[in-house]
């Protein structure tokens, strides 16, 4: 998986230990297009997910929205290594 | 019995001390007659530099060190130690203490000559007040770094070891890893920071003192209250009363006041305080707050929190970028000796069920030990 950049930053199975290590229990969400709301996941969790996607990638993330952030998905499209963000 | 001082290994006997400190008085005398200035590399500097000031009864200006570069004082306000704040909160600020404050006039004791072992940083309010009292009781002088417990081979008893308590939180820290018995303590004093029941009952269950003292107070103030119950915190009731040294705090609101002696007005310390039973404990500080999508956070609250988690010896928080909502708290800790990274998840639930939202650590290392900032403190940045 790829964001819009082209770039390898986040795959599903990534982002599912992730989503499994802030929110335990919800390992077995349905995929990329589960909303955050039906998960639970508000902003201090999102920040949260975040920065465990960061240990995970062993690096640090920035967020461009260009549009919708609703879903995991959008969050993985939308993230990028912070070195291109400067 | 022979008087000494020690540091970083090296051992000097006091005439070494005295031929320094007249050679530096002598220097002195050569330039301005008021002000003798220096910026230490070393307790050993800083000694020689209080006896020689005092000896010429001078203004004696101990710069902070590098990255700082302070203004001189420009005006003289008479015979003393010119001393610089940590900088915790802001840049290091002038301070200045008349001699006799730090030196109060008392007989040389007479008998075995005690042992201080200092852990403050030389050059701080708290290192420079511990060094004249030493001094005052022709005491032997070793300064203390948090690896002493492992690294110190001279194995006489201290009379008095004073620290922060991040000094002795990383001291039991060495001391587990030191494998052998530390040398015996008569007194261990903490001050500088908040102190909580799981160090207390660390430094007590690891070195054995006869007796451990809270020290709080502020460089501005000087050290002012003293407690001695093993319990963290101050206790409550005591709040407005004098004690001995004069000396009393009290409560507005939920900042900690301050009056050194009889006579002086409570002054703000800075503090930031919680009543929790009996007890009034240190939560923050003005000026050092991390700011979670607008919300202050204290860190010291969060580390109080962490601290007392049954697994935790030291905990330190900080911020941590976070690009949804600015920054997040992020947490360092130490675990006590023996307990593993299979307590991370009983923490992660002990911290929810304490903290709020905006004040949970959002990202936990367990790591083996802290670095401290140059005053002794704990390095958040």
């Amino acid at each position: 998986m790829s964001n819009n950049q082209g770039d390898m930053v986040i795959d599903e199975d990534v982002m599912r230990r992730c989503v499994g290590h802030v929110l335990p229990g919800v390992e077995d969400f349905s995929g990329l297009d589960t909303r955050f709301d039906e998960i639970g996941l508000d902003s201090m969790l999102l920040a949260e997910l975040i920065v465990q996607l960061e240990e995970e990638t062993d690096g640090m993330l920035d967020l461009h929205v260009t549009g919708r952030l609703e879903t995991l998905r959008d969050l993985m499209l939308s993230l990028r290594p912070l070195r291109e963000a400067e | 019995m022979t008087r000494y001082l020690i540091e970083s290994g090296c051992y000097w006997d006091w005439s070494e001390v005295s031929r320094r400190t007249e050679e530096l008085a002598a220097d002195a005398r050569h330039g301005d007659e008021r002000f003798l200035t220096v910026t230490p590399a070393s307790g050993f500097d800083v000694v020689v530099a209080l006896v020689a000031g005092f000896t010429l009864e001078c203004e004696l200006v101990i710069q902070p060190p590098p990255p700082y570069h302070s203004q001189l004082p420009d005006r003289s306000v008479g015979p003393g130690v010119w001393i610089y704040t940590s900088g915790t909160t802001g840049s290091p600020k002038s301070v200045h203490w008349p001699w006799r404050r730090l030196f109060p006039l008392k007989h040389n004791e007479v008998g075995d000559i005690k042992r201080w072992g200092i852990g403050y940083a030389p050059a701080s309010f708290a290192g420079v007040s511990a060094i004249c009292q030493a001094l005052s009781s022709s005491a032997s002088v070793e300064f203390l770094t948090p690896a002493w417990p492992s690294t110190r081979t001279d194995r006489h008893p201290l009379t008095i070891a004073v620290g922060t308590p991040t000094f002795w939180r990383m001291a039991c820290v060495h001391a587990f890893r030191g494998y052998k018995e530390p040398a015996k303590i008569d007194v261990i004093s903490m001050g500088g920071e908040p102190v909580d029941d799981t160090l207390l009952s660390a430094v007590r269950n690891t070195f054995h003192p006869h007796r451990i003292k809270q020290i709080f107070g502020a460089t501005e103030l000087g050290a002012g209250i003293h407690i001695d119950d093993e319990r963290g915190g101050l206790p409550l009731d005591a709040a407005g009363q004098r004690q001995s040294s004069g000396a009393a705090f009290d409560v507005l609101a939920d900042r900690l006041l301050l009056s050194p002696s009889v006579g002086l007005p409570y002054v703000e310390t800075g503090d930031f305080v919680e009543i929790v039973g009996d007890r009034v404990f240190v939560t923050g500080r003005r000026g050092l707050s991390i700011n979670v999508g607008g919300t202050k956070v204290s860190p010291q609250a969060v580390e109080r929190v962490l601290q007392e988690h049954p697994s935790v010896l030291a905990a330190r928080a900080y911020a941590w970028r976070s690009p949804v909502v600015g920054s997040v708290v992020a947490a360092d800790v130490v675990l006590v000796p023996g307990k593993t990274e299979d307590c991370r998840r009983d923490l992660r639930a002990f911290a929810e069920a304490h903290l709020a939202p905006a004040e949970l650590p959002r990202r936990i290392r367990i790591v083996e030990e802290f670095v401290s900032s140059a005053a002794g403190k704990v390095l958040r940045s």
